[in-house]
């Protein structure tokens, strides 16, 4: 007799197409291991829909609103609403700066696959913590990130994000 | 503004400049984005941080939304990517570990009344998921929290149904294994 272990997690989670489907409801009528196995699956399943995290109430809007469509977000709104030769002119300035400064920013790809591209994930700039614990600044006479985000004149990065 | 208004349509009038269309998306979509991102990064920290860019990276591509009905795949393709793309500097920097203090979906405290053998087990399945490949993670996540079919999965992830099934299978089984491991937790 060939089991159905494999299919058993699909079908508890009841993502078996027709024929896989009877295939298993016929073979779970004569084997007794599989109904055990088919058992501790559904328990898995339903214990993973047991596992969510605890959301807060706080809505992002907020801060996305200020990204986007907020008054309070106007150098942001300038550098993204500038053209991408412009913005590509002034990633390269702050890129030119950091590598002035002895920094190695990692190259970040966008969702599309962009090669850093500010606005796609200006998070970057957050990681203070390595950055400033990171030896490639040379240790404790290293510049904070503070100030070498203001040399790069994206200091409002930081704060709007 | 319709609350009934389908995403397709608030996408549109969002692209055309429409902020409260775009509230309705942001609010619509946040609590279902978070908990995935959650899910993926494994802190509450990061996850809030991505999903606020999530949130920026669907206005700025509002104009190139196609409206065929398929905005949560979409949506959640952004989520993925901005997540794969922090999981994979995270991993180039250097390794951060696990640390349930940071992470609230890890350190459940069971209440006075609480049944410890069952906030165990959730947390040995939170820590088993952890463990998880990346896409395997991901498939999962999508399908059993976010409730999206094998074909929604498959286009958030940029990949095949008959792909989707099988990380998922794979994913199932590894958890199984792991689980296994702790006795009769499972
Ligand atoms: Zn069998």
């Amino acid at each position: 007799m060939k089991h159905v272990t494999e299919l058993l997690q699909l079908f508890v989670a009841g993502e078996l197409d027709g024929p896989r489907k009877h295939v298993v409801e016929e073979h779970l009528k004569k084997c007794s291991a599989c109904r055990d196995e088919a058992d501790q699956a559904l328990r898995l399943w339903e214990d993973l829909g047991s596992v969510g995290p605890v959301l807060s109430n706080e809505s992002v809007w907020p801060s996305v609103r200020a990204r986007t469509f907020g008054a309070g977000s106007r150098q942001q709104q300038w550098f993204f609403g500038s053209g991408g030769l412009a913005r590509g002119a002034l990633a390269a300035t702050a890129l030119a700066a950091g590598l002035t400064l002895g920094i190695l920013v990692p190259v970040n790809e966008g969702p599309d696959g962009d090669v850093y591209d500010p606005g796609s994930d200006s998070s970057w700039l957050l990681e203070s913590s390595w950055l400033s614990e990171s030896s490639w600044l040379g240790g404790d006479g290293a510049p904070g990130i503070d100030e070498l985000l203001l040399g790069a004149g994206l200091q409002d990065e930081v704060d709007g994000s | 503004m319709s609350q009934a208004m389908d995403d397709d349509a608030l996408m549109t009038r969002t692209a055309a400049g429409d902020e409260e269309a775009f509230r309705l998306l942001v609010q619509r979509w946040e609590r279902d984005v978070l908990s995935f991102l959650i899910h993926m990064l494994g802190s509450v920290e990061e996850a809030e941080d991505l999903l606020q860019e999530t949130f920026v990276q669907v206005f700025r591509k509002a104009d190139a939304y196609r409206a065929t009905g398929k905005f949560k795949s979409w949506l959640f393709r952004i989520a993925g990517n901005l997540a794969r793309s922090r999981l994979r500097r995270r991993k180039i920097l250097r390794w951060v570990p696990f640390n349930p203090v940071d992470h609230d979906i890890g350190s459940s405290q069971p209440g006075p009344d609480a049944d410890l053998e069952s906030s165990q087990r959730k947390d040995a399945v939170r820590a088993s998921m952890d463990r998880l490949p990346q896409r395997q993670k991901e498939a999962l996540v999508l399908n059993r929290f976010q409730g999206m079919s094998y074909q929604e999965a498959a286009e958030a992830m940029g990949t095949t149904v008959p792909g989707v099934e099988s990380l998922i299978q794979r994913a199932l089984a590894a958890l199984r294994a792991d689980l296994a491991g702790k006795g009769d937790l499972l």
